[in-house]
């Protein structure tokens, strides 16, 4: 398998010996972050070893009995029965039927109890692995992971959002770990803002004044070369290479026979843009499908979302493997919790943190596994019970990732995963 | 203007005998402590003094004009003249507002307190020269209740009054001690952080709560209900937490400032601790406010952390990091750059009664803070003597180190014993609880017989009091009766009177019985109340001594702590300065290797002139060798070809003979036959003569042909030798290019190695040149915070200036000064804040966009430098940057459009954006690239100007 880095278009190869070409200018030697983004040849090779994390976030709470834990024919199972998988003793909800035929990639964890029902609260434990206690403000697992992952000379940004809606612009996801890994959010899959060169100028006068400016910067690195002035020097160049790979955030561009396997709606697009972007060697994408709080009518409304979900995810997943990008790519499935196996009046199922599920799919994770369980009707874990540091210092394990190292951030020892967790041993190959 | 002296090392070698004598200036004795490491004590150039000055003081850099002015400026003391002009300016206290509203708040939403109120508040106290622990105490008292002081309360209220995170950001920011990660565990990697420290400050915390109240308000006729959040408090108690890594094993604090001992607290039995006792909307207030306490102890002027915090964030504030940094990691192993200044400054700082402005002066006026940006020229001078020095602190060190082990083994000690002081009071301190609670108890089962008592007598008081008038009324009756005896309905109701009376008795006895009741019930509580208490006091007596003996225990500690800290401090800051030593030691080695490897490169470049020379002489020879072979050749051929023509001659010779021969015969048979022919006879024997005589002349033609075959063989021998010589070099060539190859490998590894040996050299000076700007002999680079961007754009595009001329003219319009009021200073000053305020009002809604793209998140540190691909877009695609440097009145884009040479524009363009004089190098090249731009000139001007504002000269202040 081979991901060409970036793209590689003639008019990025012919920007990037532009900038090759004013950069050599007057520069006897370099050191630091510049340093590296001058030899692309590293970037194809990292390439090859680049590991990536695409985390897709069920928004508001995904019922497990209606997915990956189902249990038809006792009080709590719902209508719903359970359809074997392409691993032979491994069941999921009938409401997933084309997921199931990619189970053999997948790693099911059933034993998940996050001891959260609250939406926020169980959202922070989920996405950073600990419990808020007012004083903290932990990076999400997008932002560790992208520190962890993105290479120095990467020049498109490390963490990208696929919001459902509108939005745009830079998320707050990374706590202390600073901007630089907060997520780059695309509008309902919209390219990045400000990535187009307004009427006004043109490109041959904002390439001049871009030549002028880094003329300037050049005598002025020359009287003192430090970290950070070259750090700011290079986000023009990253924010160039962003203009000039616009067509990357594109997902127009993939094949019209892919759209319509993804599905049109916008879980489809999203997925698909996924793809594309893990494709270009994005390393971390996060996408959402909003919104399971299915306080009313669970039965109903899980019909129709999954109908979505089992499409574009089940595309994804094969595609992700047929192209060998399991490899190096770690899926995760995540909720701020499960749905209670209690059916409510009003045919819905409420909060549910106690027994429910998360998956992972590629890198380290065992394929087609289920760990943990819960018992007949699913109101407890009765196997593998694991929590939300459990989990957060798994997924970092997973995408190779040493969970009980730290992070120096301004002279800050900071660990990357809750110091006094682990994470889940029994699965990781 | 860069004056060297070549004092080796000077700031590297110990501190002591250097003055520290109270009268002398704060900033003589920063020049003192923190003298350059490279000996170089020149300082920066009189525009980079400038424009550094007007960003750190007033947030903003100073125009073209005040740049030309301050240049032609020749009084000796012109810089502290510039100092002054700027801390008196209304920018300053605007600007350190926005720093401390930053410091105080991290961009926290606003959800209690608006951010105006809050900021003008900051922006009033700073112009009224509010101190510092003035202002701090305002903060960590304020409970937002009286409505002038309220906006104090934003630092509680608008954290949710969350009492975790308030411990954590008061332990940062008025203590400089991130105790965050020690909350669950004592610090994973700052052995100075404990989790007791955490606890300790969390007790003064805890008891808050935030308490919703509702107000009406009278708006004209309308009154409306509005909730209002207030930070109350509790009474507090003792709290107790388990490390995650060590549970089961509970340990238990009071109150207690990091450093200090448990406070002593005044003890109330339960039920009197209250001013205003806790209740719905109400603002409870306790007879004892340990925030109020943490409050007074913070800021009393004797709290070194307190004193040191501020002093620490001002320097970082000037000067772009702390002698501490990060500036709230304030701990052992990250000693201060000078750890006898950092006392110093907090000594000063509370002996100036906490004075920001003159604090921030006497920064400003020191040598440290105006020193050069530059790597400095002196450095490898310096170097050649530091092997000595590294020797010297590494025999210090080892004395060093063993003394910290030793204090640190102390320390383990005293913490043994003090764990053990602590397990020993813990049960007495929880018996002291469960007293306390079976106390609280018993007084409210007590207090509630007492008010079944209360509710009893005050019903039977109730039926009493209607006793009387009835039976009055029914004697009354029974008198009427009696004179009308057959009024019947008289009769009924004389009777029901009589009824009612009865009823009445019946229930004032039942009352009576119940209130006996309810008043021997009395009894019981009140005697268990009465037992209840003697456990507390025997509790709190067995308590006193345990908590006195834990209470030394603990000072002990902190003794030993305190000397570990100073210890291991000195260690670490001895270790600072041995790395920077060693790095500078360093640097010669690496220069030598640098003209090492030229040499080789030379001796190399030699070897391979030299092979290649002998290659070029064997290819010479090879040629010459060939040539032979080719003469040699030719030779043969030509030998051959002689001895061909001599065999040839020999055979035509024969052939003569043989005819002459013939003829001679042929002769002599006619002369016979005619033997008196004497013409005849004569012919004959001229014929035979021939014959003979050309027999005897074949000898020649063998020996001729003999002499051919001998150079035949000969030139063959020759051309054999020929061919050999040649084939012989042919052999020898590969040898020779082989060599030649060799030496231009080596060359070009020697090369290499030149290259190879600079980068280490360079990285090796780069590294040094960061620890210049750690112990501040060289200037840092800071970057500019969002709001500092902004307005740098919006003065360096104009907008600034032209905002405060229209802003300055309305307000003269409206209200004009008299010629007298023009000559009053405070006239002048008044006016100028005004003009001031105005003008921020009207561009402070630019901020928005650039607190988006430059801030960091909120609720994190502002000061963290971040670049990224996003901040890059706005400038170079949004619609701000490009909006503002169109050409507008008197703007520089403008000023450089009516340039009537390119070297004016060029000298515009530098003087107003980069505050200093352009190169030579860069008049050129702004020439240049106005050069063909005549028709759209404006653009190009406008270019220029985006060029440089989104460099990175512009981005940093330095």
């Amino acid at each position: 398998m081979s991901i060409s880095y970036a793209c590689n278009t003639v008019e990025h190869g012919m920007a990037r010996r532009s900038f090759l070409g004013t950069m050599a200018a007057g520069v006897g030697s370099l050191t630091g972050g510049l340093g590296a983004f001058l030899q692309p040849a590293i970037g194809e090779e990292l390439m090859r070893e680049q590991k990536r994390v695409v985390i897709w976030d069920m928004h508001g709470g995904i019922s497990q009995l209606e997915t990956w834990d189902p249990k038809p024919g006792t009080d709590t199972g719902g209508p719903f029965l359970s359809i074997p998988t392409s691993v032979p003793g491994i069941h999921v909800c009938e409401l997933m039927p084309k997921t199931a035929q990619q189970m053999h990639h997948l790693c099911l964890i059933r034993g998940v109890d996050t001891n959260e029902d609250d939406h926020g609260l169980g959202r922070y434990k989920v996405t950073t692995g600990r419990k808020m206690t007012g004083a903290a403000n932990d990076p999400q697992i997008g932002a560790v992971a992208a520190k962890a992952l993105t290479p120095e000379n990467y020049a498109l940004p490390g963490h990208i959002m696929i919001t459902p809606g509108g939005g745009g612009g830079r998320s707050n996801d990374s706590a202390y770990l600073g901007p630089k890994y907060s997520s780059v959010q695309l509008g309902n899959g919209k390219p990045p803002q400000n990535s187009l060169l307004p009427d006004t100028i043109t490109v041959e006068h904002d390439a001049a004044r871009q030549e002028y400016r880094r003329r300037q910067n050049e005598r002025f690195l020359s009287r003192r070369r430090t970290a950070t002035s070259e750090a700011y020097g290079y986000s023009y160049e990253q924010a160039l290479q962003m203009m000039q790979q616009r067509d990357v955030f594109d997902v127009s561009k993939e094949p019209a026979k892919d759209q319509e396997r993804y599905g049109t709606h916008d879980l489809g697009r999203h997925a698909l843009l996924a793809r594309r972007l893990l494709e270009h060697g994005t390393p971390v994408v996060k996408l959402s499908h909003s919104n399971y709080d299915t306080h009313h009518e669970n039965f109903n409304f899980h019909i129709e979302q999954l109908g979505e979900l089992d499409r574009a995810f089940s595309c994804f997943v094969e595609d992700l493997a047929d192209r060998g990008m399991l490899e190096t790519t770690l899926i995760i499935v995540l909720s701020e919790f499960g749905r209670t196996p209690k059916v409510n009046s009003r045919y819905g199922r409420d909060h549910w943190s106690h027994a429910w599920s998360v998956v992972m799919a590629g890198c380290r994770m065992p394929r087609g596994f289920a760990y943990g369980a819960t018992n007949d009707n699913g109101t407890d874990v009765v196997d593998g019970r694991v929590d939300h540091a459990n989990l957060f210092h798994t997924y970092l394990q997973g995408a190779g990732v040493d969970s009980t190292a730290t992070f120096n951030i301004e002279g800050r020892e900071v660990p990357l995963a809750d110091p006094s967790s682990h994470p889940i041993e029994a699965i990781l190959t | 203007m860069r004056v060297t002296v070549s004092l080796a090392l000077f700031g590297l070698l110990s501190l002591t005998g250097l003055a520290t004598a109270e009268d002398q200036p704060l900033h003589v004795l920063i020049n003192n402590h923190l003298t350059p490491s490279t000996g170089d004590v020149s300082l920066c150039r009189d525009e980079e003094f400038l424009r550094r000055a007007s960003l750190d003081l007033t947030g903003m850099p100073p125009t073209a004009d005040e740049v030309r002015a301050f240049l032609a400026d020749e009084s000796p003391d012109k810089r502290t003249q510039v100092i002054d002009r700027l801390l008196a300016s209304p920018q300053f206290t605007r600007h350190l507002a926005t720093t401390l509203d930053l410091m105080l708040m991290e961009r926290r939403s606003n959800t209690n307190v608006p951010q105006d109120d809050w900021y003008n508040w900051l922006l009033t106290s700073l112009r009224d020269g509010k101190p510092w622990n003035e202002l701090a105490r305002e903060i960590l008292t304020a409970d937002g209740d009286d409505k002038a002081m309220r906006p104090a309360a934003r630092f509680y209220l608008d954290r949710q009054s969350e009492s975790n995170l308030l411990t954590r950001d008061i332990g940062r920011i008025f203590f400089g001690r991130d105790l965050q990660c020690a909350q669950c565990h004592d610090h994973p990697n700052i052995n100075d952080y404990r989790q007791a420290d955490y606890h300790g400050l969390l007790a003064f915390l805890a008891p808050g709560y935030a308490v919703v109240r509702k107000e009406t308000v009278k708006e004209g006729d309308k009154e409306t209900t509005k909730e209002v959040t207030l930070y109350a408090e509790k009474a507090g108690n003792d709290l107790t937490f388990e490390s995650v890594f060590n549970q089961g094993t509970l340990h238990r604090t009071g109150p207690r400032l990091f450093n200090d001992v448990v406070i002593n607290e005044p003890f109330t039995y339960p039920g009197e601790e209250y001013e205003v006792a806790p209740a719905d909307g109400v603002k409870s207030v306790p007879k004892f406010s340990r925030r109020s306490k943490l409050a007074e102890l913070a800021t009393d002027g004797t709290n070194r952390m307190f004193n040191e915090n501020m002093a620490n964030r001002l320097w970082a504030h000037m000067l772009g990091r702390g002698l501490v940094h990060p500036v709230d990691l304030h701990h052992i192993d990250n000693p201060p750059t000078d750890p006898e200044l950092m006392t110093l400054l907090g000594e000063r700082f509370s002996a100036m009664n906490f004075d920001i402005r003159g604090f921030i002066r006497e920064i400003a006026l020191s040598q440290t803070y105006q020193r050069p940006f530059d790597q400095s020229e002196n450095v490898l001078a310096v170097a050649s003597e530091a092997a000595t020095t590294v020797a010297e602190l590494e025999q210090e060190r080892v004395t060093l180190e063993q003394t910290a082990q030793a204090s640190a083994a102390t320390y383990e000690l005293a913490l043994a014993a003090w764990n053990a002081a602590e397990a020993a009071t813990i049960p007495v301190a929880d018996e002291l609880d469960t007293a306390r609670k079976a106390y609280d108890e018993a007084r409210k089962k007590l207090d509630e017989a007492d008010a079944a008592v209360s509710k009893a007598q005050s019903e039977l008081g109730q039926k009493q009091a209607i006793l009387t008038p009835v039976e009055l009324a029914a004697t009354a009756a029974q008198t009427a009766i009696a004179k009308l005896p057959d009024d019947k309905e008289l009769g009924a109701a004389a009777e029901k009177f009589a009824q009612r009376v009865k009823e009445i008795t019946d229930a004032v006895a039942a009352l009576k019985k119940a209130l006996d009741e309810k008043t021997a019930a009395v009894a019981a509580p009140t005697e268990a109340f009465a037992a209840a208490k003697p456990p507390v006091d025997e509790a709190v007596t067995r308590l006193a001594p345990l908590n006195e003996t834990l209470r030394l225990a603990e000072r002990a500690l902190l003794e030993a702590r305190r000397q570990m800290r100073r210890d291991a401090v000195a260690l670490a800051s001895l270790d600072e300065r041995l790395e920077i030593v060693q790095a500078l030691a360093a640097l010669p080695q690496l220069d030598q290797a640098i003209a090492d490897s030229k040499a080789t490169v030379a001796t190399r470049e030699a070897e391979l002139t030299a092979a290649e020379q002998a290659l070029n002489q064997h290819k010479s020879l090879m040629t010459e060798r060939a040539t032979a072979v080719a003469s040699a050749d030719a030779v043969v051929t030509m030998t051959t070809a002689s001895l061909a023509e001599a065999q040839a001659a020999l055979a035509k010779r024969i052939e003569d003979i043989k005819a002459v021969q013939t003829a001679a015969e042929t002769a002599q048979t006619a002369s016979d036959k005619l033997p008196d022919d004497t013409v005849l006879a004569e012919a004959a024997q001229k014929l035979k003569e021939r014959s003979t005589a050309l027999a005897t002349e074949m000898g020649q033609f063998e020996t001729a042909i003999e002499t051919a075959t001998e150079d035949v063989t000969s030139a063959k021998a020759v051309q054999q030798s020929a061919t050999q010589m040649l084939e012989q070099a042919q052999a020898e060539l590969p040898a020779h290019e082989q060599s030649a190859a060799t030496a231009k490998t080596e060359l070009i590894a020697a090369q290499e190695q030149v290259v190879q040996n600079q980068a280490t050299f360079d990285a090796g000076m780069a590294e040094l040149t960061q620890q210049f700007a750690s112990d501040f002999t060289l200037a840092s680079m800071k970057p500019l915070t969002p709001e500092q961007l902004c307005w740098s754009i919006l003065k360096a595009t104009g907008i600034y200036d032209r905002a405060w001329q229209a802003e300055a003219a309305e307000v003269e319009k409206a209200t004009p000064l008299s010629d007298e009021q023009k000559q009053d200073p405070a006239q002048l000053a008044a006016r100028e804040l005004e003009i001031e305020q105005r003008t921020y009002n009207k561009l402070k809604g630019n901020l928005g966009a650039f607190i988006q793209f430059y801030g960091a998140a909120a609720g994190q540190p502002q000061g963290d430098f971040f670049a990224t691909a996003d901040q890059a877009l706005f400038a170079a695609n949004g619609g701000s940057v490009n909006g503002w440097v169109a050409p507008a009145s008197g703007n520089v884009t403008e000023r450089m459009v009516n340039a009537e040479q390119p070297t004016t524009a060029a000298e515009q363009l530098y003087l107003t954006v980069m505050n200093r004089h352009p190169s030579d190098e860069e008049t050129q090249e702004v020439t240049a690239y106005l050069a063909g731009r005549e028709a759209d000139r404006a653009t190009a001007a406008q270019e220029l100007v985006w060029g440089l504002i989104t460099s990175a000269e512009f981005r940093f202040n330095h």
